[in-house]
């Protein structure tokens, strides 16, 4: 894997070169923060201060002509506790530009294409295209950060942008591979097989009206999974269905802007725990965020997101009950509060920083580890700092 | 000012004074911004009646078309986002702010779906860059393009 991952980092980076100049270009972002999480191990264990966060990316994009195009994207993330640590073939995939159909321009992606179906889920790694280092994890739950971010297999992507507005469709079919760590992750430390995505099947309309100075959206997911029990194992087979329905929107002003995203998730399990395991739940939540922009290199961030893991049960008392108290019911929810301020230092030069206030732990990675459940407190707070330039 | 003298033919004695501290005030206010030169689009494709709509000016800048009608690549050129004539440019022709912009341009670069326009200093460069690269576009004001076509032309 890492054999490959250089290959393709080696490829971006001579192609452009050998491309001509308008044929190939390649480009790229550094970053480098300082980070803790206080009573929670969310970023960092031990309340410790760490340089857990660190950022690079390189992608290249080479045009054979005006209909066909490759790109690919090699990206090292280091997130804390977040998300594992290390490099990824970020995307890969062929962009072919279909023929106009009427006033509709059409682009099909073949490969590992990203997720352009919510508002931060395109550039989600991209650090100075965020609004915060850490994005409100109702909709942007970082212990799913890599199945989230894209998949393999095709999207296809239709714009219409004349007077009356602008219409943008997205459709993707694809699946992305589960890490070891990450079914560990869902499913608890005792399990020894592996998680598998069937498919991610999405869906998203955009538009936004001659005025452009709003956005309005809404996307749907629906995704299998299936868990393969290794030979020694205390789990079974099981599997997991998962249909999300977001609204997403955003105003732009001059001096500020606001963005918001709400969601609605239904999830279902059937067995791994035991033949006749049945568990069926109904998340919601989502944030809402505004900017203002106090001069157009400083501006100031403040947000609110909320997460309840079952509507049902949005205290979360169902949980610890359903568990025998061994996971708090402030495991049931997750809401957060971020204030935020960025300065732009120099072109492509970013310092930002920021504080979430939170109460709760549902989209603390880990929810059935006991370890997690022993670190992370009712109320609990993180902090980031974070220099970024890109090229 | 013809405005102004017709209003107030039109009032009566005691509205007069009013009516004109009000409309000084107005016309005070939006005098920058009716005496603000306006931007229009240069581009240097040569094609036999090549007009662009605002929609297609929108779909050039946004990144949504990058090539021209003959195959060619559209290279685009601008100015920093905090330059007067770049925010003017926004509103007026995409009716979007310099940031928005930003992202969205962000936003296709880093997802590997488009070449980010090429920031040049100031007015003069950017004139020049799209004179001399074929199959550039930018914008500039008439005056502007009065001014530095013509140094161009003139020996150094």
């Amino acid at each position: 894997m890492r054999m490959r991952t250089s290959l393709i980092l080696f490829a971006l980076m001579v192609l452009p070169g050998y491309a001509g100049a308008g044929n190939g270009s390649w480009h790229g972002y550094l970053s480098q923060g300082v980070t803790q999480s206080v009573d929670s191990n969310f970023l960092t264990d031990n309340e410790s201060v760490t340089g857990e966060l660190t950022e690079l990316g390189i992608n290249g994009r080479y045009e054979f002509d005006q209909n066909l195009a490759v790109v690919g994207q090699v990206v090292y993330l280091d997130g804390g506790n977040r998300y594992e640590q290390g490099t990824r073939l970020d995307y890969l995939f062929v962009d072919w530009t279909l023929p106009d159909i009427g006033q509709w321009q059409g682009h099909l992606h073949l490969g590992r294409f990203k997720n352009r179906h919510w508002l931060y889920s395109a550039t989600r790694d991209v650090p100075h295209t965020r609004a915060t280092s850490v994005l409100p994890q109702s909709v942007y739950y970082d212990g799913f950060r890599d199945i989230a971010l894209g998949s393999d297999g095709a999207l296809l992507q239709l714009t219409r942008l004349t007077e009356n507005g602008h219409w943008e469709v997205n459709w993707s079919y694809g699946r992305s591979s589960i890490s070891g760590e990450q079914t560990q992750a869902f499913l608890g430390v005792d399990a020894q097989g592996s998680a598998k995505q069937d498919y991610a099947h999405q869906f998203s309309l955009f538009w936004q009206p001659p005025s452009m100075n709003w956005r309005i959206g809404a996307s749907l997911l629906e995704s299998d999974f299936r868990y393969e029990p290794a030979p020694t194992d205390t789990l079974i087979s099981g599997t997991t269905n998962i249909r999300r329905v977001m609204l997403s929107f955003e105003y732009f002003s001059k001096n500020w802007e606001l963005s918001a995203e709400f969601l609605k998730e239904y999830q279902q399990d059937s067995g791994a725990y035991g033949p006749d395991y049945y568990n069926s739940r109904i998340g919601e939540g989502g944030f809402v965020q505004l900017r203002y922009m106090f001069t157009p290199q400083v501006s100031g961030l403040i947000m609110q997101d909320i997460y309840d893991l079952n509507r049902e049960d949005r205290d979360g008392s169902m949980l610890e009950a359903s568990t025998g108290g061994l996971i708090p019911a402030y495991f049931g929810y997750m809401d957060t509060t971020t204030v935020g301020l960025r300065w732009d230092i120099a072109p492509n030069w970013r310092l930002q920083g920021e504080h979430h206030w939170v109460q709760g732990g549902a989209r603390i990675k880990g929810l059935l580890n006991p370890q997690t459940q022993l670190q992370s407190q009712s109320h609990w707070r993180m902090w980031a700092v974070q220099l970024m330039y890109w090229f | 000012m013809t405005i102004m003298e017709d209003c107030l033919r039109m009032t009566s004695p005691r509205l007069k004074p009013f009516l004109a501290v009000m409309l000084a005030f107005f016309w005070c206010v939006s005098a920058p911004a009716l005496c603000e030169e306006k931007t229009t689009i240069i581009y240097s494709y040569s094609a036999n009646d090549l007009t662009l709509s605002r929609a297609e000016i929108l779909q050039i800048f946004t990144g949504n078309r990058q090539y021209w009608p003959d195959g060619s690549k559209i290279t685009i050129y601008r100015l920093n986002s905090d330059s007067p004539l770049h925010q003017q440019f926004s509103r007026e022709h995409l009716r979007m702010f310099p940031y928005q912009l930003d992202r969205l341009w962000n936003q296709m670069t880093y997802s590997g779906q488009g070449e980010p326009p090429r920031t040049v200093k100031n007015e003069m460069e950017l004139i020049k860059a799209v004179m001399n690269t074929s199959g550039a576009i930018g914008y500039a004001t008439e005056s502007g393009m009065t001014e530095y076509s013509k140094r161009k032309a003139e020996p150094q």
